[in-house]
């Protein structure tokens, strides 16, 4: 947050035009894209899906990467782990009846490898 | 299968040895209350998203090791779906099923292999995947243990998720997605015999309704006000602990517990709260936390926006109705300046809660992740306990139905001084019109000229919001409708506002300027840059020649500023800048003039009046005279010697 505003004022009262900022955008990208291209590590994004809480159904694969409350999006039935607030209509316990569009940042950790499996790498949401 | 069951009680009776195991180094069963002094037991439901955490957990017991004092022993279940997305069978954590099982470590060397491969293992029942949300089998696992593994002291851990008030432990297989209510964790404790330390090893468990369930079943708690990384307890670390000093009692066990699981997270990513309790002192506290309780909601409805701004700004979780206690009573303590009566009873209630005879230890640790709002989940204002209170803004509501909402917990906390009020106060809200922004949300920074900065200028935004309430960054982080930034002059930057939650009361957000501070005369121009889509640019809002503060005509020397001479422009230092109307989707920010601007400032009724002026008039001067007006976490900076104006 710093930064960005640090970057929006510098020198903002010199001679900036309105609409005059240099903030990029979020990527609108897919649940898909998230868990597919590593490529979008650190990047903000924008997903959208359907919050399933954070167990029934577990479609989203291992565990949850940052605190046992990370939450599932889910969208053509692939998910995603979010760690943050849950949007608006889901609870822990109680899936969305649809979907909503959260604003995140796109970040990775390694999946333990059980029974002699090799640790994999996976994406995954840290919303905004 | 019950029969099966009875039999093998009796025949660890009679044998002293676990039943479908437990002959082990350390004589299983027989060690008897006179020898082993402690018996671990792990409740772990792990039929849900936590499996592989689970199974990691137990590696991490197996690699403390074995001790003739302490045993360790655990109930588990890992959930068939997660991990079959690992592309992983029950192989992988070196059991032949998904059937419930109980598991006693005996070997020592560590673990070998995930899962149970350092003891005896048995299933429940002959083979079954048993309802690890069901009371009976609760009781059923502690009375096991107890009988197979009979101690001094008991600590029951119990491992899974947690949702504070609204229940604990999910069972994928066997239970569906609801949760344990703690009314059925009461149930299942109940009749099971000494507990000594009751540890959840879950999210946001650290309440007072959870104090409330357990009193009476178990000596002392162990929990967390926020949610907890997934790693969880660091068992080896504790097991360690507990091991090296086994005649250790539940009160350093319980404090210990708090101190090895904070430091195995100092540098991690997570931010993390652990406190302990001891329920000997409960009554006690509750007696003050009901005279505390009456005397708001005798206060009410008079207090209720004054309750409402102070459990705003107080220290919220994961699950926004939990509000840490301490600093909910600090943050209501400096609103109620005057009412004596109600600050005795905060005082005592403030002093109730941090005895060191009822919060034995607390601890918390702000990780080095990012979480909401791009920055970390800031815990440090956590003091060990948290009670459900809403603000009644945005999700920090209790909802109209489910498992969280108020009718949920008068059923959960029935007759209780705290359910009453909270009955009176949350019944009371609603009344405030909301509008959803959506993830579009109204943002706001007031922007100078940054070398003011250098010059020693600072700029404070204010903002009247449609309580009536002016916020300012210096003063707090949050107000009813969004969370300021940093204090510009804490953080020496030339930028300050806020952004707004996605769900903000209707009404209208009055903007101002204010020169705090000019001490080379330097008098910054300033903007407002706005936006209303996080994605988007920002806007500013004024075009050239950009307006300018200055000290020359300062409302502070007018002994009775008006709203009217502010909307006149009658200050140089204290300058209205735009407002911002919601009324459904926010309406453009405008500059409605003078006229206009005093009637929405009148239209809040209680808005903007000199009782305010006059307060931030005192807040304002104690600062310019490098006073110490702010909160303690920019105390220090105020340290500052009071410099005399310069020229330009």
């Amino acid at each position: 947050m710093k930064s960005a505003i640090t970057a929006l004022v510098a020198g903002v009262l010199a001679c900036h035009p309105a609409n005059g900022g240099t903030v990029p955008g979020p990527q609108k990208v897919s649940v898909h894209d998230v868990l597919t291209r590593p490529a979008l590590v650190g990047k903000a994004v924008e997903v959208t899906g359907r919050c399933l809480g954070y167990s029934v159904p577990t479609v989203a694969v291992g565990s949850p990467p940052v605190t046992r409350s990370d939450w599932q999006l889910e969208d053509q039935g692939e998910a995603v782990w979010v760690t943050g607030s849950l949007p608006e209509g889901c609870t822990a316990t109680t899936p969305a009846e649809s979907a909503s569009t959260i604003s995140a940042v796109v970040a990775q950790d390694t999946m333990p490898g059980l029974g002699g499996q090799t640790p994999v790498p996976r994406q995954y949401l840290v919303r905004r | 299968m019950k029969a099966l069951h009875r039999i093998c009680l009796v025949a660890a009776f009679l044998t002293a040895a676990a039943c479908g195991g437990g002959s082990n180094d350390n004589g299983g069963g027989g060690g008897g209350g006179g020898t082993r002094e402690w018996t671990v037991m792990v409740y772990m439901a792990a039929d849900n998203s936590l499996a592989v955490q689970g199974i990691l957990d137990l590696d991490e017991m197996e690699d403390a090791g074995i001790n003739d004092k302490v045993q360790v022993v655990a109930q588990a279940e890992f959930s068939p779906s997660v991990l079959d997305q690992q592309q992983c069978t029950a192989a992988c954590f070196n059991r032949p099923n998904f059937n419930t099982f109980r598991y006693a470590i005996t070997q020592a060397g560590g673990s070998a292999r995930n899962g149970p491969d350092r003891g005896t293992v048995s299933e429940i029942g002959g083979g079954s995947n048993v309802d690890m949300t069901n009371p009976n089998t609760l009781k059923d696992f502690i009375s096991w243990a107890k009988t197979n593994y009979p101690a001094n002291h008991y600590a029951l851990v119990l491992w899974n998720h947690g949702g504070g008030y609204t229940g604990l432990i999910q069972d994928e297989t066997s239970g569906g997605s609801g949760l344990m209510t703690l009314d059925e964790l009461k149930a299942g404790l109940t009749g099971a015999g000494q507990i000594d330390v009751l540890d959840f090893d879950m999210c946001l468990m650290a309440g007072y309704e959870t104090l409330a369930k357990i009193v009476g079943l178990a000596d002392f708690a162990v929990f967390s006000e926020e949610v907890v990384p997934g790693e969880g307890n660091p068992y080896t670390s504790i097991i360690d602990g507990i091991q090296a000093n086994p005649t250790q009692d539940a009160r350093t066990l319980s404090g210990m517990i708090v101190d090895r699981f904070n430091a195995s997270y100092q540098g991690s990513k997570a931010s993390t709260t652990l406190s302990a309790y001891d329920l000997s002192a409960f009554a006690g506290f509750e007696s003050s936390l009901n005279d505390f309780a009456a005397t708001l909601q005798a206060g009410l409805p008079g207090l209720g926006t004054t309750i409402s701004q102070a459990a705003g700004v107080s220290q919220k979780y994961t699950l926004p109705q939990l509000t840490d206690m301490v600093n909910f009573l600090d943050s209501l303590n400096v609103r109620v300046a005057g009412q004596a009566a109600l600050q005795t009873k905060i005082a005592a209630l403030k002093s109730a809660v941090t005895a060191a005879t009822f919060r034995i230890n607390n601890a918390v640790h702000n990780g080095n992740g990012q979480t909401q709002q791009g920055g970390v989940d800031d815990v440090s204002r956590s003091n060990g306990l948290n009670i459900v209170l809403p603000s009644g803004t945005g999700q920090d509501v209790l909802p109209q139905s489910g498992g969280s909402s108020l009718a949920s917990y008068q059923a959960l906390m029935p007759g209780k001084a705290w359910t009453s009020f909270l009955t009176a106060y949350a019944g009371g809200q609603g009344t405030t019109a909301m509008t959803d922004q959506g993830d579009n949300r109204f943002e706001a920074y007031l922007v100078w000229d940054p070398d003011a900065v250098a010059a020693g200028a600072d700029v404070d935004f204010w903002v009247l919001e449609p309580d009536g309430n002016i916020y300012v960054p210096a003063f707090g982080s949050v107000t009813p409708n969004g969370t300021m930034s940093n204090d510009s002059y804490g953080d020496q930057v030339n930028f300050e506002g806020y952004l707004t939650n996605r769900y903000v009361a209707k009404g209208d957000y009055l903007i101002f300027a204010d020169l705090w501070t000019d001490p080379a005369n330097f008098q910054p121009a300033y903007n407002l840059a706005f936006r209303y889509d996080q994605t988007a640019n920002f806007n500013l809002f004024f075009a050239q020649p950009y307006p300018v503060l200055s000290l020359q005509t300062s409302w502070l020397n007018d002994p009775t500023p008006t709203p009217a001479e502010i909307f006149a422009g009658a200050y140089t230092d204290l300058k209205y800048v735009g407002t911002q109307t919601f009324n459904g989707p926010p309406a453009p920010i405008a500059r409605p003039g003078a006229t206009a601007s005093m009637a929405s400032v009148q239209a809040t009724g209680r808005g903007f009046t000199p009782a305010q002026l006059a307060t931030l008039r005192r807040l304002v001067t104690i600062e310019r005279l490098g006073g110490d007006a702010r909160p303690p976490r920019l105390a220090g900076l105020w340290q500052m010697p009071f410099s005399p104006r310069g020229g330009r």
